[in-house]
């Protein structure tokens, strides 16, 4: 009985595509669309390197958008751990039995998914400072738009996390946490070690769109006085009234995070693959 | 041995809602003993054997393991499911461990056992399910039929003293059954006390020590495989064994 099976595996290819269900027609209008719109991105682009670019101006305020994309990438980095601790606790709020646990994590969800991040941002930035109002002692917090960004930041996408978590946690099939609690785990150990894990790669599309999204909700902070990107943007266009310069290193900043940010979470479906379709 | 039965079912009610599933189940299984449940689907089978470790709370009766009630609020249900191996229908492997990895998962976490330990006593239960050059392998990458074998080990692992069996042939492709009954018959050799559902006659009339027939939620027929299988004392008995042969 032993090892005579093992060339028995069954891992199935999908079918890859032959070119038989394509249409030769539909095929070339793509080539052409996309190859239209490529050329005329490229001519756009070529145009406005060599004739609206301000070079000088470039090198002059390049500092300042290096201050800036630091800030950035140090409120994103924060703000994404945290949110995606606190998604998983909504999360597993949101998958809990106990109706009141549920409800709490439902109404959380509600709140922070149904009012705009800006109105979220003040409520924190000025709303909190507002209940040292009326006392002697000063707001303790000296960088408070820094703390109100991150807080702000957190709890809202903490609350997009936690339902693609829940989405996660309700694919596993109702057999893993059987199988583990029948072998004597609890419900905590079984969560961690079995459930989680999968759940994780079944909302890691979703939660790495959703740290996309993260990075570009930081053009917000700029209303709370954190100096981030599009502030120096501002600045710098309506001191100088050139748009292309700062245009461009906007671009080049924001994409400087988000492209190795789709890197990782390619890398980590990857990893997550488990022995499927290689080896 | 004791006198005390390993596991003990004593006028168990059980409903799903007001579907009456298990009905005023008296049922002794000795240490050692291998006892072949068999019946038309919806007759109770899993549920009988989902209630022993309490993946199924039951109404009215009572179970006990080794004389231990296991409704008894003093009863601890992690400790208890630690004795109580199970293997399921759909394997139920963790995808995103390695076979080793599904074995030594449960000791390693539940029992504190130390990993180098735990992994060693792994490997030699892999080896003894046929599976010793698999242990690095992913359930995806594995048959059916090893999948089941590495879930068998995986229970074997937490040292239980009773193992449930629940219809864990059934979604077998059919060349692959033999390789999981052939673990199957070899632990009960080794004298481990057995609960197994299945359909497979073949396997009940030679491995049973005792064959009980349920159907609607009713024990019908039990007793030992010979006599079971040659002159079924009741109707439904008939009437079922004329339907599978």
């Amino acid at each position: 009985m032993a090892g005579t099976y093992s060339d028995e595996t069954t891992v199935e290819e999908p079918q890859t595509d032959n070119g038989l269900l394509t249409d030769r027609r539909v095929k070339w209008f793509g080539i052409a669309v996309a190859g239209l719109f490529t050329s005329a991105v490229l001519y756009l682009l070529y145009r406005i390197l060599t004739d609206f670019v301000d070079y000088e101006l470039m090198q002059a305020v390049f500092p300042r958008f290096v201050d800036a994309y630091v800030l950035v990438l140090q409120i994103f980095i924060i703000s994404s751990v945290l949110s995606l601790i606190a998604g998983t606790l909504v999360g597993l709020g949101r998958v809990s039995r106990t109706r009141f646990t549920r409800s709490i994590a439902t109404g959380y969800v509600e709140f922070f998914r149904g009012t705009p991040l800006l109105f979220q941002l003040f409520i924190i930035y000025l709303g909190i400072p507002a209940f040292w109002r009326s006392s002697p002692q000063p707001f303790p917090i000296e960088n408070w738009s820094f703390a109100a960004a991150v807080i702000g930041l957190t709890l809202n996408h903490a609350a997009y996390s936690g339902e693609a978590i829940k989405g996660g946690i309700t694919a596993v099939p109702d057999g893993q946490m059987e199988a583990a609690r029948s072998l004597g785990m609890s419900y905590i150990d079984s969560m961690r070690e079995v459930i989680l894990p999968q759940a994780a790669r079944n909302a890691l599309a979703a939660l790495g769109n959703d740290q996309v999204i993260l990075v570009k909700d930081t053009s917000l902070l700029t209303v709370i006085a954190v100096r981030e990107i599009m502030s120096v943007f501002r600045n710098v266009n309506s001191n100088t009234f050139d748009a292309w310069t700062p245009i461009v290193l906007v671009a080049l900043a924001y994409l400087a995070i988000t492209l190795p940010l789709g890197k990782i979470v390619r890398y980590l479906e990857r990893r997550s693959a488990w022995g499927e379709g290689h080896e | 041995m004791s006198n005390v039965p390993a596991v003990e079912f004593d006028g168990v009610d059980k409903y799903f809602g007001e579907t009456h599933v298990l009905k005023d189940i008296d049922l002794e299984i000795e240490e050692q003993e291998v006892v072949v449940i068999i019946g038309p689907s919806g007759s109770g089978k899993s549920t009988l054997l989902r209630c022993v470790n309490r993946l199924e709370e039951i109404q009215d009766g009572e179970i006990r393991i080794q004389g231990t009630a296991i409704t008894d609020p003093d009863v601890d249900v992690n400790r208890l499911r630690q004795r109580i191996g199970m293997v399921f229908q759909s394997f139920n492997l963790f995808p995103h461990k390695t076979a080793l990895e599904n074995v030594t998962l449960a000791p390693t976490k539940v029992r504190g056992v130390p990993k180098s330990e735990a992994t060693e006593q792994g490997r030699d239960l892999l080896e003894e399910v046929g599976l010793g050059d698999q242990a690095e392998s992913y359930p995806n990458q594995l048959s059916g039929g090893q999948q089941q074998r590495v879930a068998i080990a995986r229970a074997l692992a937490m040292d239980p003293s009773v193992m449930l069996f629940d219809e864990v042939t059934s979604a077998l492709d059919p060349e692959l059954v033999g390789e999981v009954l052939g673990v199957m018959r070899t632990l009960a050799d080794e004298g481990m006390t057995m609960l197994v559902v299945t359909h497979e006659m073949g396997f009940a009339r030679e491995v049973g020590d005792r064959i009980v027939l349920m159907a609607d939620g009713n024990v019908i027929e039990t007793g030992p495989p010979e006599e079971f299988f040659q002159n079924p004392e009741t109707d439904r008995a008939k009437q079922f064994l004329s339907r599978v042969n």
